[in-house]
């Protein structure tokens, strides 16, 4: 993992999943 | 066995049964059965309870399992405040804000967090001034670091709540 950041369009890749991912979340968790 | 893995092995313990509580605290409440959704706690859990303490037992895995640790304990922060934000309802009171809300369960998480941290500094950090001291305050695996993705994470959230509907 830590090599695959280092790699620059790895923070990218990871950065542009994990935003994606927590949007989902926002949007799925309604009380 | 020599004093570091006398303490390693009381820390990852700690941290087996803090997440063993607050995993048995949130089978309590979000039955699978009721609803779905809650399959986000119980994976949560079932990744704090079983393959956390397996990870930070390994120096080869501490960095993952420090990582991983802290997204959880962020992730669980976020949700549990969104809920108390959502469905408080009593007068807003000092004693109300902090017994009648989900205040416990994210110190819970953050003890969680602070015994994650204490299993990676006593692998990695190798004196007090190491890389903390040298200014690099937001730049993992130091506090800033996870405030920022506190915050980061806080706010992306937030956004897919009020505009995604």
């Amino acid at each position: 993992m830590y090599r695959f950041l280092l790699f620059k369009p790895g923070w990218w890749i990871l950065h542009i999943i994990a935003i994606a991912l927590i949007f989902w979340l926002g949007h799925s968790v309604q009380f | 066995m020599n004093r570091k893995k006398m303490i390693k092995t009381t820390l990852v313990a700690g941290l087996f049964f803090l997440a063993l509580g607050g995993w048995l605290l949130h089978l309590r409440i979000h039955s699978l059965v009721k609803n779905v959704d809650n399959v986000i706690p119980l994976i949560s859990g079932i990744v704090s309870v079983f393959f956390l303490p397996l990870l930070f037992w390994f120096r080869s895995t501490v960095s993952s399992a420090y990582t991983i640790n802290g997204f959880l304990v962020i992730i669980g922060t976020i949700t549990m405040s969104h809920f108390s934000f959502a469905t408080f309802q009593d007068p807003l009171t000092p004693a109300n804000i902090i017994l009648k809300t989900t205040l416990a369960d994210i110190s819970i998480l953050w003890g969680k967090f602070a015994v994650g941290k204490a299993l990676f500094d006593l692998e990695f950090l190798k004196s007090e001034t190491d890389v903390a001291a040298k200014g690099r305050f937001f730049r993992y695996p130091n506090m800033g670091w996870w405030w920022a993705h506190l915050f980061a994470l806080a706010t992306v959230y937030s956004l897919g709540n009020i505009f995604w509907k």
